[in-house]
Order: C-alpha cells, then sequence, then structure tokens
C-alpha cells in the first residue's frame, strides 16, 4: 500500500508543533523555577505535580491533533475504488519530446523528425478520431487542442524543433498533465496519450506522473525513438567546445512508466517493426467500439481518518489534561 | 448546494452544544469558593482585566471554530454540479477575425471592436457547451489558431491572447475564408462567421472565391461588419515594434462588397454599429446554429473539505497564539 498526498508541501506546516512544544515547555520550566524560589529552602515543590502532568498531556495531544489536522489538510489517498463513466470512441493527443536531445542523429534523418513522422503516419490511419499534440520542453504546452482537423495538427508536426518552445530542461511529467488536461468532460471518450520521447528527464518524474494517469483511466502509450548507444551533444547549446553528453535512449525508464500506468499502456519501441500498426490498432479499437461503461480505479482520499484522530486527540487533552487538586 | 457525504457525523455538533451549555452553567466543574484577596478598603484585585477578558473569549471562540470547521469537514462536504455529456459531435463554429489595426477603433461602448467582438464570442461558446469552435485571425495574412475544437477551455484561452496587429496591419480577407474551408471537415454543417470592419486589401484570394468554397463544404457563412462610420478614436500598440499608436480614424467601408462575398458564399451580411445590435446579431445567429439534441446530465460530486480544514487550523493556530503568546497561559 502506497500513500500520496495531493498536496504534499502542506506537510511543511505539521512542523509548527516542534517549536510550540517547546515554548511551552521551556515557560513551564521557568514557572516552576519561579514556584520553587518562593517556598521555604528544603521543602520540594509538590505543586510542580499539579500542573506538570497537565501541561504535558495537553501539549502532546493537541500537537499530535495539529499534525493530524495537517495531514489531512495534505490529501492523503491510498487505496484505490472503482469509479464507472460512459465512454463513447476514442481522442488521442500526441505529447511530442522536442527537447535537445531529439536532435540527435542516431535515427535518420533525426529522432524529431522520426517522432514527427511517426505520428503524422499514425494520424493518416484514424481519421475521423479527435487528436491534439502537448510540447514537451520545460513546462508541458497544449499546442493543437483535440480536433477532428488533423491538418492543423500535421502542419506542427511538419515543423517541430527545440526552438518552439524557449523553456530549458525536460518535464516529461507536466507534459503528461497537459495532455490529461486536452480532455474535455463534456466528451468522455477513451483517451489515449501517446509520449513520443527519448526518456531524457531533467526535471519532474514520469514515473509519478504516469501513475496519476492511471487513476484517470487514460491509457499511456509510451513511444520510444532512438538507440541505446545514442549520440553526445554539446552541454552547452550551440557551443561545440563545451564538454559533450551522451543522448541515450533510455529504455528502462520508459518501459517502467508505462507499466505504472497499468491497463492498456504499454511501451512501443518506435524502430521495432509493427509498433506503430500496435498503435493504430489500439487506437482504432477504441474509436470503434460504441457507447461502453468503463471502470477505471481511483485513489480513495483519506483526510477523514486523520479528522477523526485530530478530534479524538482534541477532547483528550481537554478532558485529561486538567490539573489535578489534591487536598 | 452543500452537501455532506457522512452526515451522521454531524452528531458530533448536537452533543457539543449542550456540553458547552452545562460547561457554561458550571454543571460540570467541581464546586468552586472564589476567593477575592485584596487590602482592607483598598482597590480588590481583578481576576482578569478587561483586555484579558476579550482575549480569552476570542481564544475560546477561535477553538470552537477549530472544532466545529473540523467536524464539518469530517462530515465529508460535497457540491454536486450538474455537468451536460455530449456523445455526437455537435455544430461546428469557425470565427474568422479581423486584428488589423483598425479594430482597434473605440466607437463600440467599453474598450476597441476587437473586444467588443471578444466578449460576445466569449459568451457564445459558453452557452453552447456541445458544439466546437475554431479561430482564425486575419491582418495582411491570416493564421488557423485554434482548430475546430470541444476543448472550450483552449479556445477561450487563445481566444483571450489575441492581440491587434499580430498578424500585420493589412485585411485578407479571402485569405482568412480560404483558411476556414481547409479547415472545415466536408458535411459536418459549419458555420463560418467572420467578424471585420474592413475591406479586403491584402492576400492573393479573392474573398468571393474564397467564400464560394464555403457551400460545397457544407458550410454556412455570416459576415458581421463592425463599427460606426465617420471620424472614431483609435489607439493601439504594434505588437512587433512595440510602438504606441493614438488618434483619430476615419472609419467607413464598403458594405457592399461584404454584402457581395456573403453572397457568394450563399451567406449573410450585418452591420453592427452599435455593442447592442452586435448583441443582437449573435442572438440571431445562435438560433440559426442548431444546438447540439445529444447530451444527457451527469451528476458531479465535488468535495470541497480543504477549506473545512484550512479554517480549522488557522482558527487553531489563533487561539495557540492569543492563549500562549498574548494571555501568557500554559493550559
Amino acid at each position: 500500500m502506497s500513500v500520496r498526498f495531493a498536496y504534499p508541501a502542506a506537510l511543511a506546516l505539521a512542523a509548527l508543533a516542534v517549536p510550540a512544544c517547546a515554548f511551552v515547555a521551556v515557560r513551564y520550566r521557568r514557572l516552576r523555577d519561579s514556584l520553587r524560589a518562593l517556598l521555604p529552602a528544603g521543602k520540594d515543590d509538590s505543586r510542580g505535580g499539579i500542573f506538570g502532568p497537565a501541561i504535558a498531556i495537553r501539549a502532546a495531544a493537541w500537537s499530535l491533533a495539529w499534525v493530524c489536522l495537517v495531514v489531512a489538510f495534505a490529501g492523503p489517498e491510498w487505496g484505490s475504488e472503482l469509479v464507472g463513466e460512459r465512454q463513447e470512441g476514442a481522442s488521442v493527443v500526441f505529447a511530442i519530446d522536442i527537447s535537445r536531445s531529439m536532435t540527435v542523429q542516431d535515427l535518420r534523418p533525426s529522432r524529431l523528425e522520426f517522432a514527427a513522422r511517426y505520428a503524422s503516419l499514425t494520424l493518416d490511419r484514424v481519421p475521423g478520431v479527435p487528436a491534439g499534440i502537448v510540447l514537451a520542453k520545460g513546462t508541458g504546452v497544449l499546442a493543437v487542442p483535440l480536433s477532428v482537423d488533423h491538418r492543423a495538427a500535421r502542419d506542427l508536426l511538419s515543423s517541430l524543433s527545440p526552438l518552439l518552445s524557449t523553456s530549458p530542461g525536460t518535464n516529461l511529467s507536466s507534459a503528461l498533465d497537459a495532455a490529461l488536461r486536452a480532455f474535455p468532460a463534456s466528451r468522455p471518450s477513451a483517451g489515449i496519450v501517446v509520449l513520443i520521447t527519448d526518456g531524457d528527464e531533467t526535471t519532474g518524474s514520469l514515473a509519478d506522473a504516469a501513475r496519476e494517469l492511471r487513476a484517470t483511466g487514460r491509457t499511456l502509450v509510451i513511444v520510444g525513438v532512438g538507440t541505446e548507444e545514442g549520440e553526445s551533444i554539446p552541454t552547452i547549446p550551440g557551443n561545440a567546445d563545451s564538454p559533450p553528453v551522451r543522448a541515450v535512449l533510455r529504455e528502462e525508464i520508459l518501459s517502467r512508466a508505462a507499466m505504472a500506468a497499468g491497463g492498456r499502456s504499454r511501451y512501443l519501441r518506435a524502430t521495432d517493426p509493427g509498433s506503430a500498426r500496435e498503435l493504430v490498432d489500439l487506437i482504432r479499437s477504441a474509436a470503434d467500439s460504441g457507447e461502453r461503461m468503463v471502470y477505471s480505479p481511483r485513489a480513495v482520499a483519506r483526510y477523514a481518518e486523520f479528522l477523526a484522530i485530530a478530534l479524538c486527540l482534541f477532547a483528550l487533552g481537554f478532558l485529561l489534561g486538567r490539573p489535578r487538586w489534591r487536598a | 448546494m452543500l452537501s455532506f457525504s457522512r452526515p451522521s457525523v454531524l452528531v458530533i455538533l448536537l452533543i457539543a452544544v449542550p456540553l458547552v451549555i452545562l460547561a457554561r452553567a458550571r454543571f460540570l466543574s467541581r464546586t468552586e469558593f472564589p476567593l477575592t484577596l485584596g487590602d482592607w478598603g483598598g482597590v480588590p484585585f481583578r481576576w482578569m482585566a478587561t483586555a484579558m477578558r476579550i482575549a480569552a473569549f476570542v481564544s475560546r471562540l477561535a477553538v470552537a471554530v477549530s472544532a466545529v470547521s473540523a467536524a464539518l469537514a469530517l462530515a465529508g462536504p460535497v457540491i454536486f454540479r450538474q455537468e451536460r455529456v455530449y456523445s455526437a459531435p455537435g455544430a461546428t463554429v469557425v470565427f474568422v477575425v479581423d486584428v488589423s489595426p483598425s479594430m482597434a477603433a473605440g466607437d463600440m461602448g467599453n474598450g476597441n471592436r476587437l473586444d467588443a467582438a471578444r466578449r460576445l464570442m466569449r459568451a457564445f461558446v459558453s452557452s453552447r457547451s456541445g458544439d466546437s469552435f475554431g479561430l482564425v485571425a486575419l491582418g495582411s495574412d491570416a493564421a488557423l489558431l485554434v482548430p475546430p475544437t470541444h476543448d472550450h477551455a483552449a479556445f477561450l484561452e487563445r481566444l483571450a491572447a489575441l492581440r491587434i496587429g499580430e498578424l500585420g496591419d493589412g485585411t485578407a480577407l479571402g485569405l482568412g475564408l480560404a483558411v476556414a474551408a481547409a479547415h472545415l471537415q466536408p458535411g459536418s454543417g459549419a458555420h463560418v462567421i467572420l467578424l471585420t470592419d474592413g475591406e479586403n486589401n491584402a492576400g492573393e484570394i479573392n474573398p468571393k472565391t474564397a467564400a464560394a468554397a464555403l457551400p460545397p463544404r457544407g458550410a454556412e457563412l455570416h459576415i458581421i461588419g463592425i463599427g460606426t462610420r465617420g471620424d472614431v478614436p483609435i489607439e493601439y500598440t504594434d505588437p512587433e515594434t512595440g510602438k504606441g499608436y493614438a488618434g483619430v480614424l476615419e472609419s467607413g467601408f464598403d458594405e457592399g462588397a461584404l454584402r457581395a462575398i456573403a453572397l457568394s458564399g450563399g451567406g449573410t451580411y450585418r452591420a453592427a454599429s452599435s455593442p447592442g445590435l452586435l448583441e443582437a446579431i449573435f442572438t440571431e445567429i445562435g438560433e440559426a446554429v442548431p444546438r447540439n439534441p445529444s447530451s444527457y446530465a451527469c451528476t458531479v460530486e465535488e468535495p470541497i473539505e480543504r477549506p473545512f480544514i484550512a479554517c480549522a487550523l488557522v482558527a487553531a493556530a489563533l487561539a495557540w497564539a492569543i492563549r500562549r503568546l498574548a494571555m501568557g497561559a500554559l493550559l
């Protein structure tokens, strides 16, 4: 069972409990020392025993209640439940990596042109299926929204270049996010995201994004372009003197991400014979199936458990954290 | 409307109310005999000054708000939304928008001609969730900015980013119509709406020829002439040079030419010399474009517990700060 948080940054608020407890402890010690000073010499402070446990219980219970509240706020999720959706037809979004490593020419004429042709030929074989394009370089950007007008997509594919985006690096997870947002809620269809990349990722985590994609019920097909030997490119663009870096096809990362996406998701190597046919068949089979109910696993929100514990701890601190006067 | 997925949890609140009342009535407390110390004849010792009393009240209130918010969040607050879901493709509408500098003329109420057109296009698109929309911009050149799509968010985003002068300072009406025609699916029953304030003065394609290409593709043409005649104030910044222009434009265009283009495309021409007229024209066109009948309502449950948890956190932090920092209390 893996636990994930919808808003992990919020967990930082839990740390506030530590200085709060320290503040109370210091304050209590000072008060106890002041009381001791008032007592006659040699007489022990019996009243420290009245407040000490009460303060300790209340501080501990309320600090834990605070931590539980923060955890609930961070949106914990684990386990899954099946959620049904009525779907009809299919839609496909191509997320194409246009980073600099895609200009490597280990596939002729280059990885990027190979990827563009691969996507364009796939489009030719699935007329009538709404298709869109997301550009993956830096942050993923929706360049062509879902449309049955494939001409617009083809026009863009014919002019792909790293220069289309000035964002540095490659964030494939951001590209997947952009692709998932491209499916309009008013048209429930079998959404297929085709990620064409060499797997060279500089920021983000493709595997995490693939796991999130699984929860949406979409299918992820990762098409790997390039070779395992790869080629060297200069670290600094346009500077041939800068130290070279080897751009290779990272198949292991890509297949692991496709597996994490679950369902009918898969990894295909662009140069494998029949890989394009497999992709086309997958899109066609989804497009040709009529209206249907599709059940996909969704993560279960678990904030309620933490809220219940927080309320119990609050009540516990309130009831037990009181001074017990002795006769 | 606000609803709760675990309404039984709200019983906590019902239990809390009598508990608070009993506590206020000192029913749950031990018997106490308050003893006030003070000098004989002097001012007696006061347990709490007014400021402290207020602070104590606010801190208690914050604790109560925190607990109530947490209990409400635990009850699973949700909002149910009805969303229309479509299975049939619906109508296709392609807007061909003139973005030549004259569209910056300020004779259409608040904002310029493009702003007025943009406002009504946005309203038109938002009111037709089952249809697909495309966007073509024209200046001295023309370009497809958004292919006909059901992704209204993408369409509206690009529409909002549309800038006067981004395609040069001419008016290539023919090119704009040709680009729209090239991106229409044959037999899709599309509607092409051309919004312009000028005459064709750029581009290699005759507007009448481009308009005539629409009926064979099953498309209907609507031309809207925007703007008044005479001197109108104009102000715009050239996106290429960044240079600002302001002055008076002698507005006027050949309505006959626009009518002839509409006639060639088997469509209609309407003049919009005021925002009210433009709105009426959009309403008329809306009636001419059939609505997507193939739809069903889908109830979407949207959880909204986070604002309640946030409120609980803020109130708890406030109570702690008041009691420990301002009042100096330890319990």
